[in-house]
């Protein structure tokens, strides 16, 4: 950035902007920063120069050229300069501006990376036209970005004080020619300036180094969390694009204290679920509340895919993880609270990347690379699987029947096939592709990026372009502000179209249980092998392929969409509006063509599945805001509503008796075609305010309020008030304690207490809705009613309280927090479980109980090695939390009485306790309340064993190494925790037509066996077969699922500059990513994180190159 | 400037900006209901859309593979679970369970707990039905006559299927959950007296002809008519051992020959025959009745096709000459034997013209109701006697008349024995014969029985359906049956 691009504009624009810049005078005040300094000599710049009588000018480029340093100047000041003729080579910075400067009525002053010309002061003072006592100024960053709503104050002078205007600019008057300036900005060092008689001064702020100053979104608004009263965790876009994730939540896991990310598959466009500081709802509704740039997000679909193995699909799936620039979690009262009753599970923000002023930048950057599972299961061999096989036939004393087609001589027991080698296991391709290009100058920047990626599965594909999921998006950014700086318009778009063809089947968990000697998938002739005893008939195995000719095909469209403009009325009073759009649009088939089925069956004609849905929805939010100085004081206040109307609406197809499979995709070819459309409306507003103090940077004070109505509730039940109390301290600013305790660069302690809410239902649970059935009956449509409806649903509410100390030790070097927390939700809006004897399994409710989440977080970070060259820092979290039912009347007679336990999690485990099996009868036996153990336990009275399926404790800890050009970033992730066993996710009894994980040959075999696994059976009536159906709701079924997990390794290589300058390049760097390489864990199969016998997370690996011009 | 905050232009400002959004709040987030559904109050105010909800309890009985028919048909499971059909899916949860009587209350979408759902959902409907009319003026009277008609038939219907296959059950005669949802278990006597209330109920206000969802006159026997009830009604009788009303019952239907004839076997299961009295109409695209999807074999029964058998103890107890025998059941060939396959419904083939609709209740039933309450009366021999009902199904059969001992008790064996080959796999005949003429321990449990030859062992609590586990735990007063 330069701010001679203020001079590429046009003549009229360049005049107005010079006449500005005119009136800006240069005067020494402007560094004095020691840090400053250090920076500039920091840098060993070696330039090399052959000039002879050049204008200062040209030189002056070539040195920005060479060093990547910015001169900041007024041109009429470089006009009057004499050329310069300098001769060096491998000269440093400053002695290349000694040459050139020596003879001219110029100084210059290098502040940060910008290199201030002025003239030199004894004539600066003639172009004074400002009256005594008036300061006027200029605040810009060190790029020369001019920075707006900087704080001004003057030091010692009660209530005097300013902010910048959109062009940087201030005026104060009557001001002491020796009064000291403070100059403040969010996320930018605090600068203090003598004026020393001077009336016209730029002010540089510096980036604050310590992250205590990076700039946190929260609710309507920014802050740092230096000055923060709530409690926000901020992942940058540098820590998500380390990551080849395509979807932003899985970049996520383990970033966050507090938060838990869990793949429900690692299928490309698959569920993800998330949970921030435990469950709320005894139900249902623990989603935090999605923002995507001011505009509130559904995060989970409102019309599940056809593809029931994506687990309802993820809309975060179609948000381009590169077009991120932050993403905010927000997790206390004070900080969620103004969004009232939305933000009971916490809040999550995404914000994306905005232009930023300066020459047209363009950025490359792609990777490819493949996936593959991060964790498998060895199977049985078919020597093993007969084995098992035979043996459980003698221990249920019975013979292979004409359906044991794997042990009866009907397969070939030679085959042996690990099938989910042949089916699942295969690396799938993972390619990514961004562009963008920014710029702009102070009035408007703007930001445009493109992206592309494919992700693949890792099963066979047979028809062209199927099993992946392929994205392509752009974005937009574009900020603006009126010449006379009143009105500010800013824009931002993102538009992304994805395609899903994920096999209609999880072939991983098919591929599980097909015995080793099932028959080959294909005959000679290519042909999907069947097997049938005899030609004609039906087939004796369900040919896993067939699953692959069931096409389906997703395409998703997804616009977020977000203007904001505001009107400043006076100085410092504020009307913003924002106005946001959402569209998700989405287009899926699901074809059955003939030949997925067994000839045998005769089916001669396929069916398809058509699913058309659409959910758009719209926010309006004025606000008002103004900023106060009273006193030593900064009170910011904010006042504002919120409209919002969220529609949705699916129209499903489904039709059969197709004339041919060529014409699947047309209904009017089929015999019978049923069409059932859906539609509903969310309707929601509210109006907020927030008042903040700050006194001196030293107490910190906020408040947040919030009343809210949802269509959601039935009438005269819509309404509800939500709010929030936080404060900071921040010790480290009393003299005290900077006195005594020198070696603490920062302190704060803070608080908060509040209320939010919870809306979280489907839409019209407050009505009686009949729907119409699928069929006509006698030529008529029917109706069926939906739900038991209940008009009495009101808000449930969580009452958060948190307390938190933050650390900085040694400059900010070391940076510790320590956040305390308990949330209680009550009058839980739940789907209550009832008897089906009312003629339905659930109804909705508000329950009296009253659920708490506990917790400890912590985050340590620290530079460890800053040197010149090499640099190591470390960032360590931990949650520790727990969940328990604290009281609920009247629970043992309620619906209740058996799944909840007060002082138990809500998600608590009922089980039989199993003793083991018994080595004298082979089988599993179970703790009974009549003493002595028992293969047949009574599920009355016998379910005594509690297991709590939450971690225990989880985090990460990450590691970031530089050297030069190199950085390497190490991520591990850890979680202790209690989970389904494989074993018992999986569900198959050992012994029957179902291949098993190897461990299961640690069984029972003879009296005397110490063994953990049972008998074989074949038999589903036998006791064996009783036993391991009782072992499954028992607490044998949980196990250790705790794990270690190397979630992302980054390496990446900036080339040196001078020979990115060379190639005419502003950037160009190699890297190499990895997620999920390495797990340590001792779960026995599959993942520990996703507990399933389905496909797991991935483990990837990408190569990559970034450019930049 | 910021003392200029302070002036009332300012203030005023944001007290009205403040006013506005407030004020606006009220209405904005009042809703309409969702345009593709519509509300209970909405659906009893209209004729047409009152009807529609007894159609869509029609259209639940059959669309899918369901209690009417199928692999999880009453007529299915029981058949499994008595001596009627054989397993061959040793993979099949669910089938395992009934064929070798190993019933569990553990309901994780294997058991029996499928009835229990499907059933007290069906109650449900007809009570919404029944309350929703009782509430509403817009209905023309007629229509609301035959709707109450209807829905009193079906809740007696489905409370005796429940009772039947589970004792004593909770009686639910209301839509309001909070009280169904903690309900007790009424003893059966108690159900049967609601059941036969709503039966006579049902009897006098349904029209006597078939009808349409409008109340217009139609050719399809597919809506219960007063035909249906008395049918019904006639079952209750027989089943609670009131036989003179079983045969009064059973003889207005069976007189009705205006209505009612006896067909010839490959007719009976017809679209709408002669026979009919309710029948389900197909409206699932592409398929007749489930039954002939699930039973005909058109390769050996094992895993991945179809997995039932006729039980070689149901083949042998077929007389000589029984053309039902031929034309009931199929023939898959296994080596020089065979496996026997239900044969009623014949249409198996996906994409067939519907020709065959589900069988509820029908005239050969009503016979042997009669001679089973004569016989049961004393009444046995006679051109009134239980031996004529016997033999009219036994000639139809193309079997000579009954020539057997003439004893109450023999005559009363050879009715359940006609029931056994005339009614086999329909509606679970044989389950609920066993056992309301207590000779299910007997056929099950004396030595070399049916469950020992099924892989299982006999116990005489089986005879009831355990209740799912999960309703136990929601309802604390429901109490399990003996022996789960």
């Amino acid at each position: 950035m330069n701010l001679r691009a203020l001079y590429d504009l046009s003549p009229h624009r360049r005049k107005q902007i010079t006449k500005t810049l005119l009136i800006v005078k240069f005067t020494a005040i402007i560094l004095l920063s020691t840090c400053l300094q250090v920076s500039a000599s920091g840098y060993a710049q070696s330039i090399s120069l052959s000039e002879k009588n050049a204008p200062l000018e040209t030189v002056m480029k070539k040195i920005e050229q060479q060093t990547g340093y910015t001169f900041f100047y007024k041109i009429e000041t470089i006009e009057k300069a004499k050329k310069v003729t300098v001769e060096v080579s491998n000269a440093t910075l400053e002695q290349v501006l000694k040459i050139c400067f020596k003879n001219q009525e110029l100084s210059y002053n290098i502040v940060d990376k910008t290199i201030v010309v002025e003239e030199k002061k004894q004539e600066s003072k003639s172009t004074n036209l400002i009256p005594l006592g008036d300061i006027h100024g200029h605040v810009t960053d060190s790029t020369g970005a001019l920075l707006e709503g900087a704080s001004v104050t003057v030091k010692g002078a009660k209530g005097k004080g300013t902010t910048t205007n959109a062009k940087g600019e201030f005026d104060l008057k009557n001001v002491d020619d020796q009064a000291t300036l403070i100059i403040s900005y969010t996320g930018y060092v605090n600068k203090e300036i003598r004026l020393d008689g001077s009336t016209d001064i730029l002010v540089v702020l510096i980036h604050g180094t310590s992250q205590l100053d990076q700039v946190q979104v929260i609710a309507y608004g920014t802050t740092t969390q230096r000055l923060r009263t709530g409690d926000v965790t901020t992942v940058t876009s540098k820590e998500i694009e380390e990551q080849p994730v395509s979807n932003p939540l899985e970049a996520l896991e383990g970033r966050v204290p507090g938060l838990v990310i869990t793949q429900s598959t690692g299928l490309p466009g698959g569920a993800i679920s998330v949970q921030l500081r435990g469950l709320n709802s005894i139900a249902n509704g623990n989603i935090p509340f999605f923002v995507i740039d001011g505009v509130p997000y559904n995060s989970q679909a409102s019309t599940p895919p056809l593809n029931a193995y994506l687990y309802g699909g993820s809309p975060l799936n179609f948000i381009n993880p590169y077009d991120i620039e932050s993403i905010e979690v927000l997790k206390d009262a004070d900080a969620t609270a103004i969004y009232g009753s939305r933000a009971a599970n916490g809040a999550i923000l995404i914000t994306t990347k905005k232009g930023k002023a300066g020459n047209m930048k363009f950025d490359l950057n792609l990777f490819s690379g493949l996936t593959s599972p991060a964790s498998t299961i060895p199977v049985l061999n078919t020597a093993q699987y007969l084995a098992m096989r035979r043996e459980a036939f003698a221990n249920d004393d019975q013979m292979p029947g004409p359906g044991d087609h794997d042990v009866n001589g009907d397969w070939d027991s030679t085959r042996n096939d690990n099938w989910l080698n042949v089916l699942a296991n295969k690396p799938a391709q993972f390619t990514n592709g961004q562009a963008s290009v920014s710029g702009g100058n102070t009035t408007t920047q703007y930001s445009i990026g493109a992206g592309y990626s494919i992700q693949r599965t890792g099963f066979p594909r047979i028809l062209p372009g199927d099993g992946g999921d392929k994205k392509s998006s752009v974005h937009l950014n574009i900020n603006s502000f009126s010449p006379d700086e009143r009105f500010k318009l800013r824009i931002t778009g993102s538009y992304l179209v994805d395609k899903n063809t994920v096999q209609s089947q999880d072939l991983t968990n098919t591929a599980l249980g097909l015995p080793p000697d099932a028959p080959g998938i294909f005959n000679s002739d290519g042909s999907l092998n069947w097997a049938p005893l005899v030609q004609g008939q039906t087939g004796t195995w369900t040919n896993p392929y067939a699953y692959l000719y069931n096409k389906y095909v997703s395409n998703s469209s997804n616009l977020v969409g977000n203007a904001v403009i505001s009107y400043e009325f006076i100085k410092g009073l504020n009307l913003k509006t924002s106005l946001g759009y959402t569209n998700t649009q989405t287009d899926e088939v699901q074809f059955a063509p003939s030949t997925s089925y067994d000839p045998g069956r005769h089916i001669t004609s396929g069916s398809s599945s058509f699913l058309t849905s659409n959910t758009h929805s719209w926010i309006l939010e004025p606000d008002l805001d103004y900023i106060l100085h009273i006193g030593k004081g900064t009170i910011t206040a904010l006042t504002g509503a919120s409209f919002l109307d969220n529609s949705t609406s699916a129209t499903t197809t489904d039709a059969t008796g197709f004339i041919s499979d060529a014409l699947l995709a047309n209904p009017i070819t089929a015999s019978s075609v049923y069409v059932n459309a859906n539609s509903s409306q969310y309707k929601y507003e509210a109006i907020f305010g927030k008042l903040n103090y700050n006194w001196t940077d030293k107490y910190l004070l906020n408040i947040t309020g919030r009343r809210d109505g949802t269509s959601r509730f039935g009438p005269g039940r819509q309404f509800g008030n939500f709010g929030a109390v936080g404060a900071a301290w921040i010790f480290t600013n009393e003299a005290i304690v900077q006195k005594n305790l020198s070696f603490l660069s920062f302190g704060k302690l803070r608080g908060s207490y509040g209320t939010t809410g919870s809306d979280q239902i489907a839409n019209y649970q407050y009505l009686d809705l009949y729907s119409g059935t699928q069929y006509a009956y006698q030529n008529s449509a029917g109706l069926a009613p939906q739900n038991l409806s209940n008009s009495l649903l009101a808000w449930e509410t969580t009452k958060k309280i948190e307390g938190g100390l933050e650390l900085g030790l040694f400059k900010d070097r070391v940076v510790a927090q320590v956040s305390i927390y308990m949330n209680r939700s009550g009058n839980e809006l739940v789907e209550t479980p009832v008897s089906v004897v009312t003629g339905f399994s659930m109804v909705l409710s508000n329950l009296p109980a009253l659920v708490q989440n506990t917790g400890k977080e912590f985050v340590l970070n620290t530079i460890n090695i800053r040197s010149k060259n090499f640099g190591w820092s470390t960032s360590f979290n931990l949650t520790i939390s727990q969940n328990k039912l604290v009281s609920y009347p009247n629970l043992s007679s309620s619906p209740y009485a058996n799944t909840l336990v007060v002082g138990q999690p809500i998600n608590v485990r009922i089980l039989f306790h199993c003793m083991g099996v018994n080595d004298t009868t082979g089988l599993y036996e179970f703790a009974s309340s009549k003493g002595g153990p028992t293969y047949s336990p009574n599920s009355l009275t016998d379910l005594n064993s509690y297991v709590n399926p939450n971690p225990k404790f989880y985090g990460a800890i990450s590691n970031t190494f530089s050297y030069r050009g190199l950085s390497v970033d190490i991520f591990f992730q850890f979680v202790n925790q209690i989970g389904m066993r494989a074993w018992d996710a999986y569900g198959l009894l050992p012994g029957t037509m179902f291949n098993q994980p190897t461990y299961v040959l640690n069984r029972w075999q003879k009296p005397g066996d110490k063994k953990p696994y049972e008998q074989f059976t074949q038999n589903y009536g036998s006791n064996a077969a009783n036993a391991f159906n009782t072992a499954q709701q028992s607490d044998l079924a949980y196990g250790n699922a705790s794990f270690i997990r190397l979630k992302n390794l980054a390496i990446s290589y900036q080339m040196p500059q001078n020979w990115v300058k060379k190639m005419r390049l502003a950037n160009f760097r190699i890297y190499v990513q990895s997620q999920n390489l390495l797990t340590i864990t001792k779960y026995e199969a599959f993942d520990p994180e996703s507990q399933s016998p389905n496909t797991g997370p991935r483990r990837t690996a990408t190569a990559g190159i970034q450019i930049g011009w | 400037m910021h003392t200029h905050f302070f002036r009332p232009g300012y203030i005023r400002i944001i007290y009205v900006f403040t006013i506005f959004s407030f004020s606006a709040c009220k209405k904005f987030v009042q809703i309409q209901p969702p345009a593709t559904e519509i509300t209970g109050s909405a659906v009893y105010s209209g004729s047409t859309s009152a009807a529609a909800v007894i159609t869509g309890l029609y259209d639940n009985m059959i669309s899918s593979p369901n209690l009417s028919s199928g692999f999880s048909s009453i007529g299915y499971l029981t058949g499994l679970g008595a001596d009627e059909l054989t397993n061959y899916d040793p993979t099949n949860h669910k089938q395992v369970q009934f064929y070798e009587n190993v019933l569990t209350s553990f309901s994780n979408g294997f058991s029996n707990y499928y009835f229990w759902i499907e059933l007290y959902n069906g109650i449900y409907v007809s009570n919404a039905v029944l309350e929703g009319l009782s509430n509403s003026s817009s209905v023309t009277a007629p229509l609301k006559q035959q709707l109450v008609g209807e829905a009193k038939f079906m809740r007696a219907f489905f409370l005796f299927y429940a009772t039947n296959l589970y004792g004593d059950i909770p009686l639910v005669t209301t839509t309001n959950y909070l009280v169904n949802d903690s309900i007790s278990r009424t003893p059966q006597a108690e159900v049967y007296k609601q059941i036969v209330a709503d039966l006579a109920d049902a009897q006098a206000k349904l029209p006597s002809g078939f009808v349409d969802a409008n109340g217009n006159s139609s050719t399809q026997r597919v809506r219960p008519n007063q035909g249906a009830a008395t049918s019904l009604l006639a079952r209750v009788y027989l089943y609670t051992g009131k036989w003179d009303s079983a045969e009064s019952e059973a003889t207005m239907v069976i007189s009705n020959s205006d209505l009612y004839n006896l067909d010839s076997l490959n007719s009976v299961f017809l679209a709408n025959s002669t026979e009919t009295i309710w029948q389900l109409q197909p409206t699932n695209p592409g398929f007749n009745t489930w039954d002939a999807f699930f039973y005909v074999l058109e390769g050996p029964p094992g895993p991945g096709g179809n997995s039932v058998a006729i039980n070689p103890h149901l083949i042998s107890t077929f007389e000589n000459g029984d053309a039902r025998l031929v034309d009931w059941v199929g023939a898959f060939p296994n080596g020089d034997a065979a496996y026997y396959y239900p044969f009623k419904y014949k249409v198996y083939q996906y994409g067939s013209a519907v020709t065959e609709y589900t069988m509820v209740l029908r005239l050969a039933e009503q016979y042997l109701i009669r001679a089973e309450a004569r016989a049961a009366q004393m009444n046995i021999t006679g051109p009134n006697g239980a031996l004529a009902d016997l033999n009219v199904i036994r000639n139809r059969a193309g079997l000579s008349s009954y020539s057997g001992l003439t004893d109450q008790q023999s005559v009363l064996a050879a009715i359940l024995h006609e029931r056994q080959v005339e009614l086999f796999t329909e509606w679970g005949h044989r389950w609920f014969d066993l056992k309301r003429t207590n000779n299910l321990n007997t056929v099950m449990g004396a030595p070399g029985n049916v469950c020992q030859t099924k892989g299982g062992t006999w116990n005489s609590d089986w005879a009831l359906l355990p209740i799912a586990l999960q309703e136990l735990k929601i309802n604390p007063n429901l109490i399990q049956n003996p022996g789960y």
